[in-house]
């Protein structure tokens, strides 16, 4: 299987073996594809004993931050005598990034199982599975999802039979991309406008409804049933690069490249290869120039850079960029970096919640500055004030929000300054082999 | 307890405490914007954030909790770029040619100048936006200075629990919105102002008094002076900003200052003080033509003189009260303000609107001084004389101070030698005066408005429309209900506190014997009452236990309305607590039966025990701001100072060696109530009224207008010609709050002081000033040489205000809480810890049996017909129909009708009605109102031209002698149908 198109020979699909199977969305189909096997042997395990499997096998959250799940969901204070909340966080919004998409596509039953295993292992009865609006088909199809599984008693207030309370609702976004950030998804669950929270209090302390919460992404989650079935050693076998990064993880490729699509690869598998070879290489006629590798938040790397990395959360901080949430954005010498940068900068700016006063004023202000420059206007102080600004925005915000927008932004005036300077001076750049 | 090292100094704080709580102790001064004392951390302007050893990061002071051993620098390099960083930021969006060059115009210009930021416009990105708001009359909006610190939105929020603004919008384009659709009215503003205070570079302004003083003036006044708000009971202190003889501006005290509001205002606090400079202000003292003085320096009047004799009977061209209401021409308009947003001020200057028309000072002639008073001191002695002391009466002034009250009184006792003393406390608050003296021998609040917010878990609030009311209290309840106490609200109307209450019993009006004997009934049905409490503490509990077995839930809720598992409900949540609070006000207890509704709520608190600890309290709350204080001075006519009886012959010759006179001179007779002192049998012929407006107060007005034309002499001492200064032989100008100093008392036994601000306009004098002059000329002795020396004697003579002087409330600006036995004595927040002041300590509960209402609807008048206050108004209007920004939010009186009964009468909003009791008929505009449930209405009773009082029913109350004015029944018709049939 795969979609949209074939597995590679190459990938090691866990997640997406069934993507573009149809039969794989029903419940039937999917217990025939071997799920729900992990649930009812879930439930009657002690949660200890499932952080400990997940926190042996290596897991690590999948949304960006690549923080171990286990130990995220041992924070959990298990009878504390307060409702747990488990948010499933699919508000993908991450620009280049749709893995998480596919999953709820082709696999509703497959995160419906993770989320209620994890539910269970953090002491939760009640689980938000909170959809980025945009998502209508995603949703309508977990909502069907979540209407057989009620229906057979899967979940529910006797889940599997267990005499567990395991209750799923989906929650949709509005189209606020900081609604992927988890408190501000907190926020919106609670009916508030989504701006993020200050922390501390973590989540786990005081998360939806002032309660203890855990947010996990959707592949992390969709993950746990298949370390439940075949075990942590499994799970941690599938590492070419770090120990410290396991397991498979799903990237999605768009721009300029002849394959785009989403590939699952162990961690640490080659760049190289998965460039060239997973992903066709460039366009006929085109070179690759520059990669975002994580979504848009993380610093862009050259090509040069990018051939060197093994993939997985250690590789990429080696080049001074991120795994993130596995989004690779691929630049071709056709494209001006200073044009795409600003693009990316007026997102930002966009999406700002507009709380903190850096990351209100700084990426509009960004923007701006960015739009000048491409337009032919640009000084050499602006790029003095981008980093300037960006020295502003960075570490001082609740959330890093205003940090993703300066990130990118400086990483590519630092590696690509040339493009800049050339339209500072009115010059055409060396680099850009043909005009945007 | 962490102690902490910031810029080198060590610092102790609480568990808990953030930095910047810390560094603030220690007088360490973080800059901030977002913050604000008591709001909840937002943490967004960031520029708070400081240099903690150990962190990578620089912390938000605000937000960062301390923990033993943090090494804080504030000023750290990094600190200070972050900061020069942030207000980098906000002043390329703000209108810095607008700074002024080397000095701040607000908190952020100041923070600009403290770290030297260059202030020339970037131009990089437009000025925010935001919501405007147009034609306002209180508070105008100047968005492009708006830094979004959102301290207007959380104090609108939080503190208000209103929650009008908001940010809309995202990134660049946030900014703060009223409301959705930027409308004020349909948000839910109440104009409250607590965004002004708070907002930190007068993006958010206010507009005081009116037009005639420019923004610019209100930012230079020359001084503040602080005063007490004139409106309601609550007591909140204001600070006046004054410039030359105006006050230009009223703000609140700072939040973190200890003062009964915390800061806080309503809209008729912060905005409705201009009546102070209206124009209608009385200058100098007016004689009625005809009054002649002869050259032996008698006084007699004469109608064939002066013209008078075109003003028969102490008329004038004016109509009355009853013309006036039944009257077409004075057909009602909606407010204007409502369906136009023009910045011009749509309803011209409010001063032509709603003043003293010229034709009412046609029957007066301009006196002086001596001349009015000496006619005033002759006439008071000519009736003593020919009539009797007794003929002679006083309405003394819940608006007036302690002093003046005090000295009023004593005139009247010791001058005159009556007891015909009283104020309007006998038209709200004498029913439970007279229900509490029985049952436990006290007279105020039990507790304070302070453990109503923080302490009690179940706050019950009957017939007390606290948001309108008094919205400071209000909005603590509010706060109260939303830290998680529970609220118990009963009343006829869904009032926004009832919307917002657990549980609502809306029974049928004047049914509340019935239901609240039903709660005790319950009560003690599951054993839930406080059976050691009521051992040890009070009397009568069986006859009470009998009385109310027959009163099952089931049988109340045949006569209240209420589902008797709502009564079950309500009773077991009062009862179990562990701490409720009881506080009322005139729903219980203007009505014939209000000794009754008071006695029956006290049973149901006692037999629970819910009184005599810190969030027990019992508060009857008050209506104005010194109804308390003038009940305390013996403006009753029961009682000197502290309720200590006229009738006892120690106490009185107690006053008569504290005032240095002839006991004998002082009666031993309790004198008449105001209401049985306007009645066709009443003996007074003269009166003198002080700062009361009964005319339009009192319940049927026509028959109360008509006995006071019939008086032989009327002296009115106000500030504005009143409708009943009117009727008038001698109209004595007054001041008014701002122009006097004096103590008050507010609804939790708070006394606090009051300082003048400005002079009293023309010739107008202070009130004390006046009574003084009056005093001596009746032959009493007046040794004070101001309000201070009033005090003293006020101290010397009565125990529970022994410890207060001037001087010490100047100290302690929050007041104090009397009993104040001594002047080492700090107050009491809270009573009957122990025991109740009664000879044996113990309280009496007393059974009390259901009555109906004394005019109940039936075919001919069919709707019930309840009465009371609207948040922009404030008793007979004299105040608030004159400021311009109160009158503008209501111009018009309207009666609030269910939308099925205004669809069966076939009227709609803003359409006239005419209403009509057994005794008179008004003309009103309808406002269709959920509020009020069906066969019910209500009509506000600040309106001359659409006076409710013409309605009520004089009905009154056997030991208060309060009228029933929140029951009556009427016809309600519309205008159109009304007059074809010939209404």
């Amino acid at each position: 299987m795969g979609y949209p198109h074939k597995s590679h020979p190459r990938e090691t699909p866990i997640l997406s073996k069934y993507f573009g199977d149809p039969e794989a969305r029903t419940l039937e189909g999917w217990k025939v594809r071997g799920g729900y096997k992990a649930l009812p042997m879930a439930l009657a395990t002690d949660p200890v004993a499932i952080q400990n499997i997940v926190k042996e096998s290596g897991l690590r959250g999948r949304g960006g931050a690549g923080f171990p799940t286990g130990l995220k969901w041992s924070f959990m204070k298990i009878g504390d005598g307060k409702p747990h909340y488990l948010c499933c966080n699919a508000d993908e919004s991450e620009p280049g990034t749709f893995k998480d998409r596919e999953i709820m596509r082709w696999t509703p039953h497959q995160l419906i199982e993770g989320c209620a295993i994890t539910a269970h292992a953090i002491g939760a009865e009640t689980t938000y599975i909170y959809i980025r609006g945009e998502f209508t088909e995603p949703i309508a199809i977990m909502e069907k999802a979540l209407d057989e599984a009620r229906a057979a008693g899967v979940i529910g207030p006797n889940a599997c039979g267990s005499g567990k309370t395991i209750n799923m609702w989906v929650h949709r976004g509005a189209g606020a991309y900081i609604c992927g950030e988890e408190t501000a998804l907190m926020n919106s669950i609670e009916g508030r406008r989504g701006n993020p929270r200050i922390k501390p209090p973590f989540p786990a302390v005081a998360g939806v409804f002032g309660m203890p919460t855990t947010v996990n992404n959707v592949e992390t989650l969709a993950a746990v049933p298949h370390i439940l079935n075949n075990g942590a050693e499994w799970y941690k076998a599938m590492c070419l690069g770090s120990p410290k990064s396991t397991g498979s993880k799903l990237f999605s490729v768009c721009g300029n490249v002849a394959r785009p699509g989403n590939y699952e690869v162990p961690m640490g598998f080659p760049f190289k290869d998965f460039l060239y070879d997973l992903c066709g290489g460039p366009l006929p006629g085109r070179k690759f120039k520059a990669i975002i590798p994580g979504g848009s938040s993380v610093p862009v790397i050259t090509i040069e850079e990018a051939e060197q990395v093994k993939m997985d959360y250690e590789g990429f901080m080696e080049f001074g960029t991120m795994l993130g949430s596995g989004g690779v954005i691929i630049f071709d010498d056709a494209q001006s970096m200073p044009r795409q940068l600003a693009r990316l900068a007026r997102f930002y700016a966009h999406e700002s919640c507009a709380q903190c006063t850096q990351c209100r004023e700084g990426t509009a202000w960004m923007t701006k500055i960015l739009e000048r420059i491409v337009a032919g206007q640009g000084t050499y102080e602006d790029l003095d004030t981008i980093f300037e600004l960006t020295e502003n925005m960075t570490g001082k915000t609740i959330c890093v929000l205003s940090d993703s927008c300066g990130a990118p932004v400086c990483s590519g005036i630092t590696r690509f300054r040339g493009e800049f300077e050339a339209l500072i001076s009115g010059k055409r750049s060396s680099t850009v082999a043909v005009p945007a | 307890m962490p102690t902490l090292t910031i810029n080198g100094q060590s610092v102790q704080c609480a568990e808990g405490k953030t930095i910047l709580d810390a560094a603030r102790a220690a007088s360490i001064d973080i800059p901030t914007l977002c913050w604000y004392p008591k709001l909840p951390t937002a943490g967004n302007c960031r520029i708070c954030l400081v240099s903690v050893e150990g962190s990578g990061k620089l912390l938000p002071s605000c937000a960062t909790t301390t923990v033993e051993g943090m090494v804080v620098t504030t000023e750290s390099d990094a600190a200070v770029a972050n900061r020069r960083g942030v207000l980098s930021m906000l002043l390329e969006r703000y209108p810095v040619e607008r700074i002024p060059a080397d000095g701040a115009r607000n908190e952020f210009e100041t923070l600009v100048r403290r770290y030297d930021m260059p202030t020339a416009h970037r131009a990089a990105l437009p000025l925010r936006k935001g919501d405007h708001r147009l034609a306002d009359p209180m508070i105008l909006h100047d968005m492009s200075t708006c830094i979004l610190c959102t301290r207007c939105v959380r104090a609108c929020e939080d503190i208000q629990v209103v929650g009008v603004l908001d940010v809309a919008g995202r990134g660049a384009d946030a900014h703060i919105i009223v409301g959705a659709h930027g409308d004020p009215e349909h948000a839910g503003c109440t104009w409250c102002g607590e965004c002004v205070r708070v907002c930190p570079t007068g993006a958010i302004h206010d507009v005081l008094p009116h037009a005639k003083f420019r923004l610019d003036t209100m930012a230079h006044e020359e001084r503040v002076v602080r005063s007490i708000c004139p409106y309601c009971g609550v007591g909140c202190q204001v600070d006046l900003k004054v410039r030359g003889n105006d006050v230009v501006q009223v703000s609140s005290p700072w939040i973190e200052e200890a003062s009964p509001s915390e800061g806080s205002l309503c809209v008729k606090g912060r905005f409705g003080t201009d009546f102070v400079l209206h124009r209608d202000r009385l200058t100098t003292p007016l004689i009625r033509r005809g009054w002649r003085r002869d050259t032996a320096g008698t006084w007699t009047f004469d109608a064939s003189r002066d013209g008078a004799a075109a003003f028969p009977d102490r008329g004038g061209p004016w109509e009355s009260i009853r013309g006036e209401g039944g009257n077409a021409s004075h057909r009602p308009r909606t407010n204007p303000l409502r369906k136009h947003h023009r910045p011009e001020n749509p309803l011209g200057d409010p001063r032509d609107r709603v003043a003293t028309p010229e034709s009412w000072y046609e029957p007066f002639r301009k006196a002086t001084w001596e001349e009015a008073l000496e006619l005033t001191a002759q006439q008071l002695a000519r009736v003593r004389d020919a009539h009797g002391p007794d003929a002679l009466a006083t309405f003394q002034s819940a608006k007036c101070s302690n002093e003046e009250n005090y000295v009023l009184q004593k005139l009247f006792r010791a001058g005159i030698g009556t007891n015909n003393v009283d104020h309007c406390t006998r038209l709200c608050h004498s029913s439970s005066v007279s229900a509490m003296q029985r049952a436990l021998s006290t007279s105020a609040a039990s507790g304070s408005m302070r453990e109503v917010e923080h302490e009690s878990d179940v706050i019950f609030v009957l017939g007390a429309n606290t948001t309108e009311s008094h919205p400071v209290f209000g909005a603590a309840i509010k706060r109260a209900a939303r830290r998680g106490a529970t609220l118990i609200v009963a009343d006829p109307r869904r009032i926004e506190l009832a919307a917002r209450a657990h549980i609502h019993l809306q029974m049928v009006p004047g049914t509340d014997v019935a239901l609240l004997n039903a709660m005790l009934h319950h009560i003690l049905e599951q054993g839930l009452e406080d059976k050691a409490f009521v051992a040890a503490r009070t009397h009568g509990f069986a006859a009470v236990r009998a009385a109310v077995a027959p009163y099952s839930p089931e049988a109340a809720e045949a006569i209240c309305g209420v589902s008797a598992a709502l009564i079950r409900r309500a009773a077991e949540l009062y009862a179990k607590g562990p701490r409720s609070a009881t506080l009322w006000a005139m729903g219980l207890t203007q009505h014939h039966t209000g000794t009754d509704i008071v006695t029956s709520l006290l049973n149901l608190m006692l037999a629970c025990g819910m009184i005599g600890a810190w969030g027990k309290a019992m508060i009857p709350i008050r209506g104005q701001n010194n109804v308390q204080g003038a009940s305390d001075m013996g403006a009753v006519p029961f009682a000197y100072t502290d309720y200590q009886r006229v009738d006892d012959p120690a106490v009185r010759a107690m006053y008569a060696e504290a005032w240095g006179i002839d006991p004998e001179r002082l009666s031993l007779t309790v004198g008449r109530k105001v209401t049985q002192i306007v009645g066709a049998d009443s003996p007074v012929r003269a009166m003198y009224i002080m700062g009361e407006n009964p005319v339009i107060s009192d319940p049927d007005v026509s028959h109360a207008e008509d006995w006071f034309r019939g008086l032989e002499f009327l002296a009115v001492h106000d500030i504005f010609l009143t409708e009943t200064a009117r009727y008038a032989d001698v109209v004595l100008p007054g001041a008014a709050f701002a122009e006097k100093t004096g103590t008050f008392v507010n609804t939790e036994r708070r006394v606090q002081l009051a300082d003048k601000a400005v002079e009293p306009p023309g010739e107008a004098r202070a009130d004390l000033d006046i009574l003084l002059d009056l005093s001596r000329r009746l032959g009493v002795a007046t040794p004070y040489a101001d309000s201070e020396g009033v005090q003293h004697e006020i101290a010397r003579v009565t125990p529970t205000l022994r410890g207060v002087t001037h001087a010490r409330l100047r100290e302690h600006r929050a007041g104090l809480q009397y009993p104040v036995p001594d002047e080492s004595h700090m107050g009491t927040a809270f009573l009957f810890a122990d025991a109740f002041p009664t000879p044996d300590g113990r309280a009496t509960l007393v059974p009390v049996e259901y009555l109906p209402p004394a005019e109940l609807p039936d075919a001919e008048y069919p709707f019930f017909l309840n009465t009371g206050r609207q948040i922009y108004h404030w008793h007979t209007g004299t105040m608030t129909r004159r400021s311009t920004a109160l009158d503008s939010r209501e111009s018009t009186p309207t009666i609030e009708l269910n939308p099925a009964d205004a669809a069966a009468v076939g009227v709609h909003d803003g359409d006239e009605v005419v209403v009509t009791s057994r005794r008179a008929h008004i003309r009103i505009a309808v406002r269709i109102s959920e509020r009020v449930a069906r066969h019910q209405v209500f009509v506000p009773m600040h309106y001359r031209e659409a006076a409710a009082n013409l309605l009520t029913n004089p009905a009154l109350d056997p030991h208060a002698h309060i009228p029933e004015f929140k029951v009556c029944a009427v016809r309600v018709e519309a205008a159109a149908v009304a007059a074809a049939v010939g209404g």
